[in-house]
């Protein structure tokens, strides 16, 4: 039996004047996952995220969320969605528990209460103005918003943007608790360890086009990471370079620092530098453009 | 929608207290006056004469030396709806510019609410924050005219209200609907002057040139009588309704360019 949609974008398109946007996005995600939505700032993910929240008019294509069109019936669907936007802009002169009364105005009874209880969880004071907020309460506010109705299905935009270590990391606490109750998620962010750490699939987009959607286990393996190792001694680069996975990109200060590009499982990696006087050794992250890196050489040239 | 309404009131309650506070203490001004004024009528009603008559048409004066005309001339047809006119054009022009500017329209229209439920509560709270400006007016005269010993009638006052708040609306409503088309508040503010400058051009040239009256009627201030309205207790009905119509069309169109477009 084929998992039902929570979200569903055929040849989904919204062109700007100026020639960008998002050009014909085909995806979809099932219910009860994380879908991660990667790309670099100004990709098109926030573009496709107003679309499937009815803000912007598809120029092409259509989108539908649990079977309701975005455009046509997007006040239905914002019913059935919880919404964390990028812009952190809200309204000013209000307070943090006057915006979320006006916005559970709109929700089933009861949200108050539970937005109440989950802002006690964040730390969140909700009596002092929103100008008055930092960038990561008011990230707080927005993510209280966004979840205080219990809807089925969460749409966040950059939504940990703004938030503290601890804050981000409770946000992923609470999303992978939301997935196991049952919710879908579709998570758009630029940071590659974040998606990583809960998405169930990945979609990548670039220049407003999809390009690719894949398992995260299949990304994982695909990414690649550098890895910064300081030798006491020079050593024979081919010594590494023959290594599955492992790419030497540069030597310098006389075979002393390398520079290495290492795909999968680093352990046999690892082994063998254990062999050698390493003195430090930096292996950051992996980040988008690595992943990206992967699809250019995949498809022989980058795409314009 | 009563959520958006009670935002939106909640949002315009100082604007709202400080026009209508405004509009009120000018007429209670002028009012004060008045028995100086009928004192001297004679005097005053020969120094008017000798005005050009441009310049009387420009300011609504008619008859300066009955409480309704001072007033008319001095405050009711002409400078009040100045005042109260930029309240109803920066309240219209704000509804949806203002959302789009600030960056809000996001947070705004991702509520489980129609558009058009949303804009109707701006355009609901706009009309009270209009209609209490109006009853702060009117309420003046009223009791000016009490205490200076001045008969108005009930119906005077409440025709006078009629057509004080048909003026303003239409003037929030090609606002609003300018707001709806541009994005940006200054544009729609600007227009929406423009616009209610034309019309007082028209009523104008209108007024001054024979030849040319017909212009008049292309005109909101044609329906907009308050003296008149204050001394007869009637209104012209079919001006009225014109206006209407045409305020109902305008706030329809609103609706209909808010519902298809963009909200960023």
């Amino acid at each position: 039996m084929p998992e039902a949609e929570a979200i569903a974008a055929r040849k989904l398109s919204k062109v700007y004047r100026g020639g960008h946007g998002a050009f014909e996005l085909e995806f979809t995600v099932h219910e009860g996952e994380i879908f991660g939505f990667l790309g670099p700032n100004g990709a098109g993910k926030t573009t496709t995220i107003r679309t499937l929240m009815g803000l912007l008019r598809p120029t092409g294509g259509s989108a539908t969320v649990f079977g309701l069109d975005c455009w046509r019936e997007s006040t239905a669907v914002k019913d059935k969605v919880g919404f964390v936007s990028a812009d952190p802009r809200l309204y000013e002169k209000m307070t943090g528990a006057a915006f979320l009364d006006f916005m559970a105005g709109y929700r089933a009874r009861g949200t108050m209460d539970r937005a109440r209880a989950m802002a006690a969880e964040m730390d969140l004071d909700l009596r002092p103005t929103i100008r008055q907020l930092s960038r990561g309460n008011r990230q707080k506010l927005l993510l209280v918003q966004g979840f205080m109705h219990d809807p089925p299905l969460l749409i966040l935009d950059e939504a940990s943007g703004g938030l503290d270590p601890l804050g981000q990391e409770m946000f992923l606490r609470r999303l992978l608790g939301e997935r196991s109750r049952g919710k879908t998620v579709f998570l758009s962010s630029h940071n590659l360890a974040e998606v990583e750490g809960v998405a169930d699939r990945v979609g990548i987009i670039r220049d407003g086009r999809m390009v690719a959607i894949e398992e995260i286990d299949k990304l994982r393996s695909i990414r690649t990471r550098r890895m910064d190792v300081t030798l006491a001694a020079p050593v024979d680069d081919g010594f590494l370079d023959r290594l599955e996975g492992v790419r030497v990109v540069e030597t310098t200060d006389g075979g002393k620092q390398i520079q290495l590009a290492v795909q999968g499982s680093p352990r046999e990696l690892l082994a063998r530098l254990g062999t050698l006087p390493v003195v430090d050794l930096v292996f950051p992250p992996a980040d988008l453009e690595s992943v990206f890196m992967q699809y250019y050489r995949d498809e022989g040239e980058p795409r314009s | 929608m009563t959520v958006m309404l009670r935002k939106a009131l909640w949002d315009i309650r100082w604007t709202t207290f400080w026009f209508a506070a405004g509009g009120a203490g000018y007429v209670l001004l002028i009012a004060v006056f008045y028995p100086t004024v009928r004192q001297q009528s004679e005097q005053f009603a020969n120094l008017i004469a000798t005005y050009p008559k441009g310049f009387l048409t420009a300011l609504g004066y008619t008859n300066i030396t009955t409480f309704s005309g001072f007033l008319g001339g001095e405050a009711l047809n002409l400078f009040w709806p100045i005042i109260i006119g930029v309240f109803a054009t920066l309240g219209g022009a704000a509804m949806v510019a203002r959302e789009v500017e600030d960056g809000t329209s996001e947070i705004w229209l991702s509520v489980p609410a129609t558009r058009w439920r949303l804009l109707l509560g701006k355009f609901a709270a706009l009309a009270i924050g209009l209609a209490i400006c109006v009853a702060a007016c009117v309420g003046t005269v009223g009791v000016s005219a009490a205490a200076e010993n001045v008969t108005v009638s009930a119906s005077g006052l409440a025709a006078m209200s009629a057509v004080m708040l048909v003026f303003l609306f239409i003037i929030a409503a090609y606002s609003a609907l300018l707001s709806s088309l541009v994005s940006t508040r200054a544009m729609a503010a600007g227009i929406s002057f423009g616009i209610t400058l034309g019309f007082y051009a028209l009523w104008l040239i209108g007024g001054l040139v024979d030849q040319m009256r017909q212009l008049k009627h292309f005109s909101i201030f044609s329906a907009y009588t308050p003296q008149k309205a204050l001394e007869t207790g009637s209104v012209d009905v079919v001006a009225l309704a014109i206006v209407v119509g045409i305020t109902i069309a305008c706030a329809v169109a609103a609706l209909l360019v808010f519902d298809r477009r963009d909200a960023i």
